[in-house]
């Protein structure tokens, strides 16, 4: 009897599975989709672009506003809300020609007076604003005509019109701050192709199109992003077709994603490095010889192939290839010969203990690669323990300051949104920017460096800036504050017949083209 | 009963015999470790990593190229440590908890016993996390904390135990020719409690392998590049699609290891039971 009533449970259930698989495919709808899922892996704090500072946020805030000018895919500044500028002779004045008959989606039409409130808001310390440093240059915002408006500088900057680019300096409605105030992140009103149609936190932002929308109109009318924390959840829904575009795709996962004939995987650079800082207050890194030790003992070419299966670029500059005014400098190559001949002449021919500090889930495979690194140290003699940390707390532990700091080596990212230099060199190398305020977090100071740094912040003439950052470039490898990793490559898949979705190297998705093929 | 009336009880349950195997064999693995692995368990080779099986790496290369065998045989010794360590906190602290509070009962044995409750009213998992939390994440605090949340087995064990013992005669005996109550305890109570410790024991090193597999899992136990078997299990998981093997081995090894303790520590307490003799 029991036998009986077994069998016929295992039947039940494999008819329960057959019927449930057979409703998935007859569910495949007739006429051409016309909306896209985007699964992503946190979810969006905000949506006051003013009040952001993570990509995620940037992301979905970039279809509901525009910036004054931005970047296409080939990482040029091109126009958006801004038709034409120009900059007076000493780089402090620039003066920006607007797109006419621009509409926010209440209605407010947008002019002079409007990038007036937008960059005076985004100067006014009484409002959240993470990324200041983006615009704070501006010294004052003058109206000339109805659709012409003058920035003046504090002091020449020649990165300004790529900061203008970032996500978190896009334009707001007036009107809509006005009337929501402190609620504005919740009811994001701007002029870019989509708006905002319902939003569950943790659960799911949906984006209507724009039908007003000044530019190109999108073939796509809704737009659904999803916070799906787990790489390999994120893998399961666009398989199972529950996703139409996922971010963050392990390396692992890359061959065999690519041979699913209903997805297409696109691999391209991005702007994040990736590096270990070293403590240079620590007895034993303050020693420049030591500090290059580590640096010939890693092998960041096999770390590039074979833990991030070639989703990466070994660095051979402070600086990314794919950022102004990068020098080649080159790497330190894999020597671990070298390595314990320096580290004997600093005095160290047995090595000693380090302690490693990492996140975890934080970058590319960054606990295997720490793993690694701690293999590649032992090989010469250091002896590195490793202590995982989350990242809110390791945000923290990194950011003490020099008397209270505990670190010694340990992992680190760094994804500017603006691809010019100064943006990488000036907040990581300049001895102005130590912790708790800055991201120096190594304490790494050489005055030669520093005076290049601000040489080069503060001059427009982009050969002096070349030369200034440079110089800077091979100062600071050879002092080997880090040891120099990869950049990461960013791993989008999405399903094979949807078109137009362009993959910023800031880490961004642009879904305004795209479209799903007949 | 002695020790070979227990061996021919063992003998004739097959079941039991093969725990036996299974343990004599994973001791043995982890005593001579050094002379059985192939490879050193930490030598890495990023350009091999994932590599399956083959002549050279008879359960292949794991996620930084590292020999699977090697660093399984080389985690036995720290399964074993980890089972003999918190046994040893476990039985240390419960056992004499358990023989106080069964032999003077009264206040005492009240208060051991709610302590003991409050202890059993956490989950031994919960407890054990949050004992590492609080103690700070490696593998000496993993021991101390799943030797911690045995403690209540053994004091509930050894008091049930006691109450019965220290009623019989030879008890009465001792304690009427004028035998301190510690000297009562350690010389016959103690002894009297041998069987039912040994088979508790058996069962909870099994108990214990599995928790700091689990504690390891969750990134609370042993630290890398420790060639623990839930660490190995936790890293290798993300390749379960690519590499299963990763994955797989140690998840078998642990799963042989606990069976076999769980079928040893059944049969010693059917060998020993006096009830159960056939």
């Amino acid at each position: 009897m029991k036998k009986w009533i077994a069998l016929l449970v295992v039947a039940v259930m494999f008819a329960a599975l057959a019927s449930g698989c057979g409703g998935g495919s007859s569910q495949k709808p007739a006429a051409v989709k016309d909306s896209i899922v985007v699964a992503q892996g946190t979810d969006i704090e905000d949506l006051d672009p003013h009040g952001i500072a993570s990509t995620p946020s940037a992301i979905v805030t970039e279809h509901i506003f525009d910036t004054l000018v931005t970047l296409d895919k080939d990482f040029k500044i091109v126009p958006r809300l801004a038709e034409s500028w120009q900059s007076s002779p000493d780089g402090k004045e620039w003066t920006f020609k607007l797109r006419k008959g621009v509409k926010f989606t209440d209605g407010t039409v947008f002019n002079a007076q409007v990038v007036k409130f937008n960059i005076e808001r985004l100067l006014d310390p009484k409002v959240k604003v993470l990324l200041r440093g983006y615009i704070d240059q501006v010294a004052k915002v003058e109206v000339v005509d109805e659709y012409t408006v003058k920035m003046i500088l504090k002091y020449p900057h020649a990165p300004f019109l790529a900061r203008l680019s970032s996500a978190s300096n896009a334009m707001l409605s007036p009107a809509a701050v006005a009337k929501y105030g402190a609620d504005i992140g919740r009811n994001p009103v701007g002029t870019g192709p989509y708006k905002v149609k319902e939003w569950v936190r943790g659960d799911k932002l949906v984006l209507e199109r724009n039908e007003e929308y000044w530019g190109a109109k999108p073939a796509i009318k809704t737009v659904v992003f999803k916070p799906v924390p787990d790489n390999n959840t994120r893998l399961a829904m666009l398989e199972a077709g529950d996703a139409d575009i996922i971010v963050r795709v392990p390396p692992v996962e890359y061959d065999r994603l690519s041979k699913n004939a209903n997805v297409k995987v696109v691999r391209s650079n991005s702007t994040r490095e990736i590096y270990m800082v070293m403590n240079v207050n620590n007895q034993y890194l303050k020693d420049p010889r030591v500090r290059q030790a580590l640096n010939y003992a890693v092998n960041k070419e096999e770390i590039v192939n074979g833990i991030l299966k070639g989703a990466g670029k070994a660095v051979d500059s402070p600086l990314l290839q794919e950022m102004f005014p990068y020098k080649k400098v080159g790497a330190y190559e894999f020597n671990p010969t070298k390595a314990k001949q320096l580290l004997a002449e600093a005095g160290y021919p047995n090595g000693f203990k380090l302690t490693i500090h990492h996140p975890v889930g934080r970058y590319l495979e960054d606990k295997r690669l720490v793993e690694a690194i701690q293999g590649y140290l032992k090989n010469v003699g250091i002896d590195a323990e490793l202590k995982t940390m989350e990242w809110a707390a390791y945000l923290t532990f990194v950011r003490k300051p020099a008397d209270q700091a505990e670190t010694q080596l340990f992992l680190m990212g760094w994804g500017p949104w603006i691809l010019d230099g100064d943006q990488m060199l000036y907040p990581l190398f300049v001895s102005g920017e130590f912790p708790p305020g800055g991201n120096n977090y190594g304490f790494y100071k050489n005055d030669e460096v520093d005076a290049l740094l601000k040489k080069g912040t503060s001059t427009t003439v982009e050969k002096d800036r070349a030369d200034a950052y440079g110089k800077a470039q091979e100062l600071i490898m050879k002092d080997a504050p880090w040891i120099f990793l990869h950049s990461e490559m960013q791993i989008v898949a999405m399903k094979k017949n949807l078109d137009g979705v362009v993959v910023l190297p800031i880490e961004q998705l642009r879904l305004a083209g795209a479209k799903w093929a007949q | 009963m002695t020790w070979i009336a227990v061996w021919r009880q063992l003998k004739r349950n097959r079941l039991a015999l093969l725990g036996l195997v299974i343990v004599a064999f994973f001791i043995a693995v982890a005593l001579f470790a050094p002379l059985l692995a192939p490879h050193d368990p930490l030598a890495q080779s990023i350009a091999r990593a994932g590599e399956t099986p083959s002549a050279q790496h008879l359960l292949g290369r794991d996620e930084l190229g590292r020999d699977v065998l090697s660093r399984l045989i080389y985690g036995a010794r720290i399964s074993l440590t980890v089972g003999l360590i918190t046994v040893v906190i476990g039985a240390g602290i419960g056992v004499p908890l358990g023989a106080i509070s069964g032999y003077f009962g009264g206040r005492t044995d009240l208060v051991i016993q709610r302590l003991i409750d409050i202890m059993l009213a956490f989950p031994a998992m919960l407890l054990a996390i949050v004992l590492v939390s609080t103690l700070g994440v490696n593998l000496e605090n993993a021991m101390i904390a799943i030797g911690v949340v045995s403690i209540p087995v053994y004091a509930r064990l050894v008091r049930g135990t006691t109450l019965v013992l220290r009623d019989i005669e030879y008890v009465q005996a001792a304690r009427a020719i004028g035998l301190s109550n510690a000297g009562i305890i350690v010389r016959h109570i103690i002894p009297n409690l041998l069987s039912p410790l040994i088979v508790q024991s058996t069962l909870q090193i099994a108990t214990a392998i599995l928790w700091a597999a689990g504690l390891s899992f969750l990134g609370l136990g042993a630290q890398a590049p420790t060639p623990e078997w839930g660490a190995m299990l936790s890293s290798g998981r993300t390749f379960i699609r690519n590499a299963p093997h990763i994955v797989t081995f140690p998840g078998l090894t642990i799963m042989i290891t606990v069976l076999g303790l769980n079928l040893l520590g059944d049969g010693l307490r059917d060998a020993l039971d006096p009830r159960m003799k056939l």
